[in-house]
Protein backbone atom coordinates (compact mmCIF):
# COMPACT_ATOMS: atom_id res chain seq x y z
CA UNK A 1 0.00 0.00 0.00
CA UNK A 2 2.73 2.39 1.08
CA UNK A 3 4.65 1.38 -2.04
CA UNK A 4 1.72 2.34 -4.27
CA UNK A 5 1.75 5.74 -2.59
CA UNK A 6 5.46 6.00 -3.30
CA UNK A 7 4.92 5.29 -6.98
CA UNK A 8 1.94 7.67 -7.15
CA UNK A 9 4.06 10.42 -5.63
CA UNK A 10 6.83 9.71 -8.08
CA UNK A 11 4.54 9.96 -11.12
CA UNK A 12 2.88 13.09 -9.75
CA UNK A 13 6.28 14.77 -9.40
CA UNK A 14 7.22 13.72 -12.92
CA UNK A 15 4.01 15.22 -14.28
CA UNK A 16 4.94 18.45 -12.51
CA UNK A 17 8.24 18.51 -14.40
CA UNK A 18 10.45 17.66 -11.46
CA UNK A 19 13.49 16.00 -13.09
CA UNK A 20 13.34 12.19 -12.83
CA UNK A 21 16.52 12.00 -10.75
CA UNK A 22 15.16 14.42 -8.14
CA UNK A 23 11.68 12.89 -8.17
CA UNK A 24 13.22 9.53 -7.19
CA UNK A 25 15.25 11.20 -4.46
CA UNK A 26 12.38 13.29 -3.08
CA UNK A 27 9.90 10.42 -2.74
CA UNK A 28 12.58 8.20 -1.20
CA UNK A 29 13.59 10.86 1.28
CA UNK A 30 9.94 11.56 2.07
CA UNK A 31 9.32 7.88 2.72
CA UNK A 32 12.33 7.54 5.02
CA UNK A 33 11.49 10.69 7.01
CA UNK A 34 7.86 9.59 7.36
CA UNK A 35 9.16 6.36 8.87
CA UNK A 36 11.29 8.44 11.23
CA UNK A 37 14.53 6.87 10.04
CA UNK A 38 18.05 8.19 10.44
CA UNK A 39 18.86 9.93 7.16
CA UNK A 40 22.62 9.67 7.44
CA UNK A 41 22.58 6.57 5.25
CA UNK A 42 21.10 8.62 2.40
CA UNK A 43 24.34 10.47 1.64
CA UNK A 44 26.34 7.33 2.17
CA UNK A 45 24.20 5.27 -0.23
CA UNK A 46 24.10 7.95 -2.92
CA UNK A 47 27.86 8.29 -2.76
CA UNK A 48 28.33 4.52 -2.87
CA UNK A 49 26.14 4.26 -5.97
CA UNK A 50 28.59 6.45 -7.90
CA UNK A 51 31.64 4.74 -6.37
CA UNK A 52 32.22 2.10 -9.03
CA UNK A 53 35.14 1.51 -11.39
CA UNK A 54 32.95 0.10 -14.24
CA UNK A 55 30.83 3.29 -14.15
CA UNK A 56 33.94 5.32 -14.90
CA UNK A 57 33.71 4.02 -18.45
CA UNK A 58 30.71 6.31 -19.01
CA UNK A 59 32.47 9.69 -19.27
CA UNK A 60 35.18 8.14 -21.42
CA UNK A 61 32.75 6.58 -23.89
CA UNK A 62 30.77 9.81 -24.07
CA UNK A 63 33.94 11.79 -24.70
CA UNK A 64 35.14 9.29 -27.30
CA UNK A 65 31.83 9.47 -29.18
CA UNK A 66 32.08 13.26 -29.26
CA UNK A 67 35.73 13.23 -30.34
CA UNK A 68 35.07 10.70 -33.10
CA UNK A 69 32.31 12.89 -34.48
CA UNK A 70 34.61 15.87 -34.83
CA UNK A 71 38.00 14.26 -35.37
CA UNK A 72 37.66 14.24 -39.15
CA UNK A 73 36.64 10.60 -39.45
CA UNK A 74 33.08 11.08 -40.59
CA UNK A 75 33.65 11.66 -44.33
CA UNK A 76 36.22 8.90 -44.53
CA UNK A 77 33.97 6.26 -43.02
CA UNK A 78 30.98 7.46 -45.01
CA UNK A 79 33.14 6.98 -48.14
CA UNK A 80 34.01 3.45 -47.12
CA UNK A 81 30.37 2.55 -46.44
CA UNK A 82 29.50 3.96 -49.86
CA UNK A 83 32.01 1.68 -51.57
CA UNK A 84 30.71 -1.33 -49.66
CA UNK A 85 26.92 -1.14 -50.04
CA UNK A 86 26.19 1.81 -52.37
CA UNK A 87 25.45 -0.48 -55.31
CA UNK A 88 22.46 -2.16 -53.68
CA UNK A 89 19.01 -0.80 -54.61
CA UNK A 90 18.36 2.14 -52.29
CA UNK A 91 22.13 2.48 -51.97
CA UNK A 92 22.41 5.52 -49.75
CA UNK A 93 19.88 4.15 -47.26
CA UNK A 94 22.13 1.12 -46.80
CA UNK A 95 25.18 3.37 -46.67
CA UNK A 96 23.48 5.38 -43.94
CA UNK A 97 22.71 2.25 -41.90
CA UNK A 98 26.15 0.67 -42.35
CA UNK A 99 27.75 3.99 -41.46
CA UNK A 100 25.72 4.09 -38.23
CA UNK A 101 26.80 0.53 -37.49
CA UNK A 102 30.48 1.42 -37.87
CA UNK A 103 30.05 4.54 -35.75
CA UNK A 104 28.16 2.47 -33.20
CA UNK A 105 31.50 0.78 -32.62
CA UNK A 106 32.90 4.10 -31.44
CA UNK A 107 29.91 5.69 -29.77
CA UNK A 108 27.84 4.64 -26.82
CA UNK A 109 24.72 6.72 -27.30
CA UNK A 110 22.23 7.26 -30.10
CA UNK A 111 21.89 11.02 -30.11
CA UNK A 112 25.61 11.46 -30.77
CA UNK A 113 25.07 9.58 -33.99
CA UNK A 114 22.20 11.75 -35.27
CA UNK A 115 23.92 14.98 -34.31
CA UNK A 116 27.28 14.11 -35.82
CA UNK A 117 26.58 12.05 -38.91
CA UNK A 118 22.93 12.85 -39.52
CA UNK A 119 23.50 16.07 -41.40
CA UNK A 120 25.91 14.47 -43.91
CA UNK A 121 23.73 11.40 -44.35
CA UNK A 122 20.51 13.29 -44.93
CA UNK A 123 22.11 15.78 -47.31
CA UNK A 124 23.69 13.00 -49.39
CA UNK A 125 20.36 11.18 -49.65
CA UNK A 126 18.32 14.25 -50.56
CA UNK A 127 20.89 15.29 -53.20
CA UNK A 128 20.47 11.88 -54.79
CA UNK A 129 16.69 12.02 -55.11
CA UNK A 130 15.45 10.47 -51.87
CA UNK A 131 12.50 12.02 -49.98
CA UNK A 132 13.77 14.05 -47.05
CA UNK A 133 11.24 12.20 -44.88
CA UNK A 134 12.70 8.81 -45.71
CA UNK A 135 16.24 10.13 -45.31
CA UNK A 136 15.34 11.47 -41.85
CA UNK A 137 13.65 8.18 -40.93
CA UNK A 138 16.65 6.05 -41.93
CA UNK A 139 18.97 8.38 -40.01
CA UNK A 140 16.80 8.32 -36.88
CA UNK A 141 16.20 4.57 -36.93
CA UNK A 142 19.78 3.56 -37.66
CA UNK A 143 21.15 5.79 -34.90
CA UNK A 144 19.46 3.49 -32.38
CA UNK A 145 22.04 0.82 -33.23
CA UNK A 146 24.70 2.82 -31.30
CA UNK A 147 23.69 1.60 -27.80
CA UNK A 148 23.54 -2.04 -28.98
CA UNK A 149 26.85 -2.44 -30.80
CA UNK A 150 29.59 -1.91 -28.19
CA UNK A 151 30.53 0.35 -26.55
CA UNK A 152 27.24 1.20 -24.86
CA UNK A 153 26.50 3.52 -21.97
CA UNK A 154 23.17 1.79 -21.30
CA UNK A 155 24.92 -1.57 -20.97
CA UNK A 156 27.45 -0.13 -18.52
CA UNK A 157 24.52 1.10 -16.43
CA UNK A 158 22.77 -2.28 -16.64
CA UNK A 159 25.99 -4.13 -15.85
CA UNK A 160 26.45 -2.12 -12.66
CA UNK A 161 22.78 -2.42 -11.64
CA UNK A 162 22.71 -6.18 -12.22
CA UNK A 163 26.31 -6.84 -11.10
CA UNK A 164 26.99 -8.43 -14.46
CA UNK A 165 30.18 -8.29 -16.53
CA UNK A 166 30.13 -5.21 -18.77
CA UNK A 167 32.56 -6.97 -21.12
CA UNK A 168 30.15 -9.89 -21.56
CA UNK A 169 27.25 -7.49 -22.20
CA UNK A 170 29.27 -5.57 -24.80
CA UNK A 171 30.21 -8.75 -26.67
CA UNK A 172 26.62 -9.97 -26.32
CA UNK A 173 25.43 -6.86 -28.14
CA UNK A 174 27.46 -7.51 -31.28
CA UNK A 175 25.15 -9.97 -33.06
CA UNK A 176 21.91 -8.24 -31.99
CA UNK A 177 23.32 -4.93 -33.25
CA UNK A 178 24.27 -6.42 -36.60
CA UNK A 179 20.85 -8.10 -36.83
CA UNK A 180 19.16 -4.79 -36.13
CA UNK A 181 21.15 -3.17 -38.95
CA UNK A 182 20.47 -5.99 -41.41
CA UNK A 183 16.74 -5.95 -40.66
CA UNK A 184 16.65 -2.20 -41.26
CA UNK A 185 18.52 -2.68 -44.53
CA UNK A 186 16.02 -5.32 -45.59
CA UNK A 187 13.15 -2.96 -44.84
CA UNK A 188 14.88 -0.10 -46.69
CA UNK A 189 15.42 -2.40 -49.67
CA UNK A 190 11.69 -3.11 -49.89
CA UNK A 191 10.89 0.62 -49.71
CA UNK A 192 13.58 1.41 -52.29
CA UNK A 193 12.26 -1.13 -54.80
CA UNK A 194 8.71 0.14 -54.34
CA UNK A 195 9.65 3.80 -54.76
CA UNK A 196 12.32 3.07 -57.32
CA UNK A 197 15.12 4.77 -55.41
CA UNK A 198 18.48 4.94 -57.17
CA UNK A 199 21.52 2.81 -56.64
CA UNK A 200 25.13 3.78 -57.19
CA UNK A 201 27.75 2.37 -59.48
CA UNK A 202 29.56 -0.56 -57.91
CA UNK A 203 32.96 0.54 -56.66
CA UNK A 204 35.98 -1.20 -58.16
CA UNK A 205 38.47 -3.04 -56.03
CA UNK A 206 41.02 -0.24 -56.36
CA UNK A 207 38.47 2.30 -55.18
CA UNK A 208 37.46 0.07 -52.29
CA UNK A 209 41.11 -0.33 -51.27
CA UNK A 210 41.69 3.43 -51.39
CA UNK A 211 38.61 4.21 -49.28
CA UNK A 212 39.66 1.51 -46.83
CA UNK A 213 43.13 3.00 -46.53
CA UNK A 214 41.67 6.43 -46.00
CA UNK A 215 39.51 5.21 -43.12
CA UNK A 216 41.67 2.49 -41.58
CA UNK A 217 43.13 4.74 -38.88
CA UNK A 218 39.57 5.49 -37.76
CA UNK A 219 38.55 1.84 -37.93
CA UNK A 220 41.30 1.04 -35.47
CA UNK A 221 39.25 2.72 -32.69
CA UNK A 222 36.53 0.04 -32.58
CA UNK A 223 39.19 -2.61 -33.18
CA UNK A 224 41.19 -1.50 -30.12
CA UNK A 225 38.04 -1.35 -28.03
CA UNK A 226 36.44 -4.61 -29.00
CA UNK A 227 39.66 -6.57 -29.40
CA UNK A 228 41.02 -5.29 -26.11
CA UNK A 229 37.87 -6.29 -24.24
CA UNK A 230 37.28 -9.58 -26.10
CA UNK A 231 40.76 -10.93 -25.40
CA UNK A 232 40.80 -9.70 -21.83
CA UNK A 233 43.62 -7.19 -22.38
CA UNK A 234 41.65 -4.24 -21.03
CA UNK A 235 38.65 -3.82 -18.78
CA UNK A 236 35.88 -1.86 -20.54
CA UNK A 237 36.90 1.22 -18.52
CA UNK A 238 40.55 0.96 -19.53
CA UNK A 239 39.65 0.26 -23.14
CA UNK A 240 37.62 3.47 -23.11
CA UNK A 241 40.60 5.51 -21.90
CA UNK A 242 42.92 3.98 -24.49
CA UNK A 243 40.35 4.74 -27.20
CA UNK A 244 40.02 8.34 -25.97
CA UNK A 245 43.77 8.87 -26.13
CA UNK A 246 43.92 7.27 -29.57
CA UNK A 247 41.07 9.42 -30.92
CA UNK A 248 42.68 12.52 -29.41
CA UNK A 249 45.87 11.65 -31.25
CA UNK A 250 43.96 11.29 -34.52
CA UNK A 251 41.88 14.43 -34.10
CA UNK A 252 44.59 16.71 -32.78
CA UNK A 253 47.81 15.52 -34.42
CA UNK A 254 46.93 13.41 -37.48
CA UNK A 255 43.86 15.09 -38.97
CA UNK A 256 44.35 18.39 -37.10
CA UNK A 257 40.63 19.04 -36.73
CA UNK A 258 40.47 19.58 -32.98
CA UNK A 259 41.84 22.63 -31.16
CA UNK A 260 41.93 23.46 -27.47
CA UNK A 261 38.62 25.33 -27.64
CA UNK A 262 36.90 22.28 -29.17
CA UNK A 263 38.33 20.02 -26.50
CA UNK A 264 37.11 22.28 -23.69
CA UNK A 265 33.62 22.43 -25.22
CA UNK A 266 33.48 18.64 -25.68
CA UNK A 267 34.79 18.19 -22.14
CA UNK A 268 31.98 20.36 -20.77
CA UNK A 269 29.36 18.45 -22.71
CA UNK A 270 30.85 15.19 -21.45
CA UNK A 271 30.73 16.33 -17.81
CA UNK A 272 27.09 17.32 -18.02
CA UNK A 273 25.95 14.21 -19.90
CA UNK A 274 27.86 11.90 -17.53
CA UNK A 275 26.45 13.59 -14.47
CA UNK A 276 22.90 13.37 -15.79
CA UNK A 277 23.23 9.62 -16.37
CA UNK A 278 24.99 8.73 -13.12
CA UNK A 279 23.18 11.16 -10.80
CA UNK A 280 19.90 9.42 -11.59
CA UNK A 281 21.61 6.16 -10.57
CA UNK A 282 22.49 7.64 -7.17
CA UNK A 283 18.95 8.70 -6.32
CA UNK A 284 17.49 5.55 -7.89
CA UNK A 285 19.69 3.57 -5.50
CA UNK A 286 17.69 5.07 -2.61
CA UNK A 287 14.48 4.06 -4.34
CA UNK A 288 15.75 0.54 -5.00
CA UNK A 289 16.90 0.23 -1.40
CA UNK A 290 13.40 1.04 -0.13
CA UNK A 291 11.90 -1.39 -2.64
CA UNK A 292 14.25 -4.14 -1.47
CA UNK A 293 13.48 -3.50 2.21
CA UNK A 294 9.78 -3.66 1.51
CA UNK A 295 10.44 -6.86 -0.44
CA UNK A 296 8.81 -5.50 -3.56
CA UNK A 297 11.03 -7.47 -6.00
CA UNK A 298 10.34 -10.76 -4.17
CA UNK A 299 6.63 -10.11 -3.94
CA UNK A 300 6.52 -9.09 -7.59
CA UNK A 301 8.34 -12.30 -8.53
CA UNK A 302 5.86 -14.38 -6.54
CA UNK A 303 2.97 -12.55 -8.16
CA UNK A 304 4.34 -13.19 -11.65
CA UNK A 305 5.06 -16.82 -10.84
CA UNK A 306 1.47 -17.24 -9.69
CA UNK A 307 0.33 -16.04 -13.11
CA UNK A 308 2.77 -18.06 -15.15
CA UNK A 309 6.06 -19.87 -14.72
CA UNK A 310 6.72 -19.85 -18.44
CA UNK A 311 9.84 -17.77 -19.18
CA UNK A 312 8.62 -17.02 -22.72
CA UNK A 313 5.44 -15.43 -21.41
CA UNK A 314 7.23 -13.50 -18.66
CA UNK A 315 9.71 -12.10 -21.19
CA UNK A 316 6.83 -11.11 -23.44
CA UNK A 317 5.11 -9.28 -20.57
CA UNK A 318 8.35 -7.52 -19.59
CA UNK A 319 8.97 -6.48 -23.19
CA UNK A 320 5.47 -5.03 -23.51
CA UNK A 321 5.89 -3.13 -20.22
CA UNK A 322 9.26 -1.69 -21.26
CA UNK A 323 7.97 -0.74 -24.73
CA UNK A 324 5.11 1.19 -23.16
CA UNK A 325 7.45 2.89 -20.69
CA UNK A 326 9.77 3.67 -23.60
CA UNK A 327 7.12 5.91 -25.11
CA UNK A 328 7.39 8.21 -22.08
CA UNK A 329 10.80 7.73 -20.45
CA UNK A 330 14.39 7.55 -21.60
CA UNK A 331 16.20 4.23 -21.48
CA UNK A 332 18.49 4.99 -18.53
CA UNK A 333 15.56 6.02 -16.32
CA UNK A 334 13.71 2.83 -17.20
CA UNK A 335 16.79 0.76 -16.42
CA UNK A 336 17.41 2.28 -12.99
CA UNK A 337 13.77 2.00 -11.91
CA UNK A 338 12.78 -1.36 -13.39
CA UNK A 339 15.88 -3.58 -13.43
CA UNK A 340 16.30 -3.91 -9.62
CA UNK A 341 12.64 -4.94 -9.35
CA UNK A 342 12.86 -7.54 -12.13
CA UNK A 343 16.11 -9.29 -11.24
CA UNK A 344 14.64 -11.82 -8.75
CA UNK A 345 12.11 -13.13 -11.24
CA UNK A 346 14.75 -13.33 -13.97
CA UNK A 347 16.99 -15.36 -11.71
CA UNK A 348 14.20 -17.59 -10.56
CA UNK A 349 13.20 -18.44 -14.11
CA UNK A 350 16.81 -19.24 -14.96
CA UNK A 351 17.12 -16.49 -17.57
CA UNK A 352 20.73 -15.43 -18.14
CA UNK A 353 21.41 -11.90 -16.86
CA UNK A 354 23.55 -11.07 -19.89
CA UNK A 355 20.82 -12.21 -22.26
CA UNK A 356 18.23 -10.28 -20.29
CA UNK A 357 20.38 -7.13 -20.27
CA UNK A 358 20.98 -7.04 -24.00
CA UNK A 359 17.30 -7.72 -24.64
CA UNK A 360 16.31 -4.98 -22.20
CA UNK A 361 18.63 -2.39 -23.76
CA UNK A 362 17.50 -3.36 -27.26
CA UNK A 363 13.93 -2.78 -26.10
CA UNK A 364 14.71 0.65 -24.64
CA UNK A 365 16.36 1.88 -27.86
CA UNK A 366 13.02 1.35 -29.60
CA UNK A 367 11.74 4.00 -27.19
CA UNK A 368 14.20 6.45 -28.74
CA UNK A 369 11.98 6.64 -31.83
CA UNK A 370 8.51 6.29 -30.30
CA UNK A 371 6.47 9.46 -29.65
CA UNK A 372 5.59 11.43 -27.64
CA UNK A 373 9.00 11.29 -25.92
CA UNK A 374 11.70 10.05 -28.26
CA UNK A 375 14.99 11.86 -27.92
CA UNK A 376 16.23 10.79 -31.34
CA UNK A 377 13.07 12.07 -33.00
CA UNK A 378 13.68 15.56 -31.65
CA UNK A 379 17.34 15.46 -32.63
CA UNK A 380 16.32 14.41 -36.14
CA UNK A 381 13.81 17.26 -36.44
CA UNK A 382 16.67 19.68 -35.88
CA UNK A 383 19.00 18.03 -38.37
CA UNK A 384 16.44 17.36 -41.13
CA UNK A 385 14.55 20.65 -40.73
CA UNK A 386 11.12 19.07 -41.15
CA UNK A 387 8.23 18.99 -38.68
CA UNK A 388 8.04 16.57 -35.76
CA UNK A 389 4.88 14.99 -37.19
CA UNK A 390 6.59 14.24 -40.50
CA UNK A 391 9.62 12.69 -38.80
CA UNK A 392 7.32 10.52 -36.65
CA UNK A 393 5.20 9.36 -39.56
CA UNK A 394 8.23 8.46 -41.66
CA UNK A 395 10.12 6.76 -38.82
CA UNK A 396 7.31 4.62 -37.37
CA UNK A 397 7.48 1.89 -40.08
CA UNK A 398 11.04 1.18 -38.91
CA UNK A 399 9.45 -0.23 -35.77
CA UNK A 400 8.84 -3.45 -37.75
CA UNK A 401 12.49 -4.37 -38.33
CA UNK A 402 13.28 -3.26 -34.78
CA UNK A 403 10.53 -5.39 -33.26
CA UNK A 404 11.64 -8.31 -35.42
CA UNK A 405 15.16 -7.99 -34.00
CA UNK A 406 13.76 -7.70 -30.47
CA UNK A 407 11.66 -10.86 -30.85
CA UNK A 408 14.60 -12.75 -32.26
CA UNK A 409 16.93 -11.65 -29.46
CA UNK A 410 14.27 -12.41 -26.82
CA UNK A 411 13.54 -15.94 -27.97
CA UNK A 412 16.91 -16.99 -29.37
CA UNK A 413 19.30 -16.35 -26.43
CA UNK A 414 22.06 -17.87 -28.58
CA UNK A 415 22.23 -14.60 -30.58
CA UNK A 416 23.42 -12.82 -27.43
CA UNK A 417 25.34 -15.51 -25.62
CA UNK A 418 27.38 -17.21 -28.32
CA UNK A 419 30.18 -14.63 -28.59
CA UNK A 420 30.74 -14.03 -24.86
CA UNK A 421 30.71 -17.81 -24.25
CA UNK A 422 33.13 -18.55 -27.07
CA UNK A 423 35.53 -16.01 -25.61
CA UNK A 424 35.23 -17.50 -22.17
CA UNK A 425 33.23 -14.81 -20.35
CA UNK A 426 31.90 -17.10 -17.57
CA UNK B 1 23.02 37.23 -5.80
CA UNK B 2 23.81 37.11 -9.50
CA UNK B 3 27.53 37.70 -8.77
CA UNK B 4 27.50 34.76 -6.40
CA UNK B 5 25.80 32.58 -8.98
CA UNK B 6 28.27 33.55 -11.65
CA UNK B 7 31.13 32.64 -9.34
CA UNK B 8 29.40 29.35 -8.59
CA UNK B 9 29.00 28.50 -12.29
CA UNK B 10 32.61 29.45 -12.97
CA UNK B 11 33.90 27.25 -10.17
CA UNK B 12 31.72 24.27 -11.11
CA UNK B 13 32.84 24.54 -14.72
CA UNK B 14 36.56 24.68 -13.95
CA UNK B 15 36.43 22.10 -11.16
CA UNK B 16 34.67 19.49 -13.28
CA UNK B 17 36.97 20.01 -16.26
CA UNK B 18 39.99 19.54 -14.00
CA UNK B 19 38.46 16.39 -12.52
CA UNK B 20 37.74 15.01 -16.00
CA UNK B 21 41.36 15.58 -17.08
CA UNK B 22 42.66 14.05 -13.83
CA UNK B 23 40.45 11.01 -14.41
CA UNK B 24 41.90 10.48 -17.87
CA UNK B 25 45.44 10.85 -16.53
CA UNK B 26 44.96 8.57 -13.53
CA UNK B 27 43.38 5.71 -15.49
CA UNK B 28 45.90 6.32 -18.27
CA UNK B 29 48.73 6.05 -15.74
CA UNK B 30 47.23 2.83 -14.40
CA UNK B 31 47.26 1.23 -17.86
CA UNK B 32 50.73 2.57 -18.64
CA UNK B 33 52.13 1.25 -15.38
CA UNK B 34 50.60 -2.17 -15.82
CA UNK B 35 51.45 -2.83 -19.47
CA UNK B 36 54.60 -0.83 -19.99
CA UNK B 37 56.23 -0.75 -16.58
CA UNK B 38 54.84 -4.13 -15.51
CA UNK B 39 53.91 -2.66 -12.18
CA UNK B 40 50.37 -2.27 -10.86
CA UNK B 41 49.62 1.00 -9.13
CA UNK B 42 47.91 0.46 -5.79
CA UNK B 43 46.27 3.87 -5.61
CA UNK B 44 45.02 4.58 -9.12
CA UNK B 45 41.70 2.74 -9.09
CA UNK B 46 40.62 4.13 -5.74
CA UNK B 47 41.65 7.66 -6.65
CA UNK B 48 39.77 7.41 -9.97
CA UNK B 49 36.62 6.19 -8.25
CA UNK B 50 36.69 9.03 -5.73
CA UNK B 51 37.36 11.65 -8.41
CA UNK B 52 34.40 10.26 -10.30
CA UNK B 53 32.11 10.89 -7.32
CA UNK B 54 33.10 14.57 -7.47
CA UNK B 55 32.47 14.62 -11.23
CA UNK B 56 28.99 13.14 -10.78
CA UNK B 57 27.72 15.42 -8.02
CA UNK B 58 29.35 18.65 -9.20
CA UNK B 59 28.25 17.83 -12.77
CA UNK B 60 24.71 17.22 -11.51
CA UNK B 61 24.78 20.76 -10.07
CA UNK B 62 25.85 22.08 -13.49
CA UNK B 63 23.02 20.15 -15.13
CA UNK B 64 20.60 21.61 -12.58
CA UNK B 65 21.78 25.15 -13.41
CA UNK B 66 21.37 24.52 -17.15
CA UNK B 67 18.12 22.57 -16.75
CA UNK B 68 19.87 19.61 -18.32
CA UNK B 69 18.36 16.87 -16.13
CA UNK B 70 15.86 14.61 -17.82
CA UNK B 71 12.33 15.79 -17.14
CA UNK B 72 8.88 15.30 -18.60
CA UNK B 73 7.52 18.62 -19.89
CA UNK B 74 4.59 17.03 -21.67
CA UNK B 75 1.88 17.85 -19.10
CA UNK B 76 3.16 21.16 -17.77
CA UNK B 77 3.27 22.66 -21.25
CA UNK B 78 -0.49 22.18 -21.47
CA UNK B 79 -1.17 24.31 -18.37
CA UNK B 80 -2.04 28.03 -18.41
CA UNK B 81 0.94 30.33 -17.61
CA UNK B 82 -0.16 31.10 -14.04
CA UNK B 83 -0.52 27.44 -13.10
CA UNK B 84 2.76 26.67 -14.84
CA UNK B 85 4.54 29.16 -12.63
CA UNK B 86 2.92 27.77 -9.49
CA UNK B 87 4.03 24.28 -10.49
CA UNK B 88 7.56 25.52 -11.13
CA UNK B 89 7.72 27.16 -7.69
CA UNK B 90 6.41 24.00 -6.01
CA UNK B 91 9.02 21.94 -7.85
CA UNK B 92 11.79 24.33 -6.78
CA UNK B 93 10.74 24.12 -3.14
CA UNK B 94 10.81 20.31 -3.22
CA UNK B 95 14.19 20.35 -4.93
CA UNK B 96 15.53 22.79 -2.39
CA UNK B 97 14.25 20.63 0.45
CA UNK B 98 15.88 17.54 -1.05
CA UNK B 99 19.25 19.14 -1.78
CA UNK B 100 19.28 20.91 1.59
CA UNK B 101 18.46 17.74 3.54
CA UNK B 102 21.10 15.68 1.77
CA UNK B 103 23.57 18.52 2.27
CA UNK B 104 23.01 18.52 6.03
CA UNK B 105 23.34 14.73 6.18
CA UNK B 106 26.51 14.87 4.10
CA UNK B 107 28.06 17.40 6.46
CA UNK B 108 27.26 15.16 9.44
CA UNK B 109 28.58 12.10 7.63
CA UNK B 110 31.78 13.81 6.50
CA UNK B 111 32.48 15.04 10.03
CA UNK B 112 31.87 11.59 11.48
CA UNK B 113 34.39 9.72 9.31
CA UNK B 114 37.37 12.04 9.78
CA UNK B 115 39.27 9.32 11.63
CA UNK B 116 38.37 6.53 9.20
CA UNK B 117 41.05 6.00 6.52
CA UNK B 118 40.28 4.69 3.01
CA UNK B 119 41.63 1.30 1.94
CA UNK B 120 44.44 2.24 -0.42
CA UNK B 121 45.15 5.96 -0.17
CA UNK B 122 44.75 6.05 3.63
CA UNK B 123 43.15 9.51 3.48
CA UNK B 124 40.19 10.29 5.75
CA UNK B 125 36.82 9.20 4.28
CA UNK B 126 35.81 12.82 4.77
CA UNK B 127 37.48 13.61 1.46
CA UNK B 128 35.29 11.06 -0.32
CA UNK B 129 32.09 12.48 1.15
CA UNK B 130 33.17 16.01 0.29
CA UNK B 131 32.14 15.06 -3.27
CA UNK B 132 28.44 14.68 -2.49
CA UNK B 133 28.71 17.49 0.09
CA UNK B 134 30.01 20.08 -2.37
CA UNK B 135 27.65 18.90 -5.10
CA UNK B 136 24.64 19.20 -2.80
CA UNK B 137 25.79 22.62 -1.58
CA UNK B 138 25.94 23.79 -5.20
CA UNK B 139 22.56 22.22 -5.93
CA UNK B 140 21.04 23.92 -2.88
CA UNK B 141 22.25 27.26 -4.21
CA UNK B 142 21.04 26.33 -7.71
CA UNK B 143 17.59 25.42 -6.40
CA UNK B 144 17.44 28.69 -4.44
CA UNK B 145 18.33 30.61 -7.60
CA UNK B 146 15.65 28.81 -9.60
CA UNK B 147 13.09 29.50 -6.88
CA UNK B 148 14.03 33.19 -6.84
CA UNK B 149 13.80 33.32 -10.63
CA UNK B 150 10.35 31.72 -10.73
CA UNK B 151 9.03 33.86 -7.85
CA UNK B 152 10.20 37.18 -9.24
CA UNK B 153 9.41 36.14 -12.80
CA UNK B 154 12.86 37.19 -13.93
CA UNK B 155 14.25 34.86 -16.55
CA UNK B 156 17.36 34.68 -18.66
CA UNK B 157 19.91 35.59 -16.02
CA UNK B 158 23.33 35.74 -17.55
CA UNK B 159 25.65 32.79 -17.20
CA UNK B 160 29.39 32.54 -16.83
CA UNK B 161 29.83 30.97 -20.27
Amino acid sequence: MVILLLFAGFFLLLALRVPIAFALGIVSLGFLSARGEVLLAVSQRMSAAADSFPLLAIPFYILMGKLVNEAGLTDRIFGLAQCLVGHIRGGLAHVNILNSMIFAGMSGAAVADVGGMGAIEIKAMVDNGYDVDFAAAVTAASSTIAPIIPPSIAMVVYGVLASTSVGALFLGGVIPGVLLGLFMMAYSYIVAVRRNYPLQRRAGLGELWRSFRRSCLGLLTPAILLGGIAFGIFTPTEAAVVAVFYTLLLGVLVYRRLGVADLVRLGRETVEMTAVVVFVMTTASLFAWIMAREQVPQRFAEFMMSLTANPAVVLLLINVLVLVMGCFFDGISILVIVVPILLPIIDRLGIDRVHFGVMFVLNTVIGLITPPVGVVLYATVEVAQISFERVVRATLPFLWPMLAALIMVTYVPWTVLVIPRLLGFR
Amino acid sequence: MSRLLRALDWMLDRATLVVLILLLLVVGAQIFARYVLNHSLFWSEELARYLFIYLVFLGAAIALRREGHIQVSFFVERLPPGARRAVAVAGDVLLLAFAGTVLVQSVRLAAMVWTVPTAALLIPWTFVYLGILSGMAAMTLGALAALWRHLTGRTGEERAW
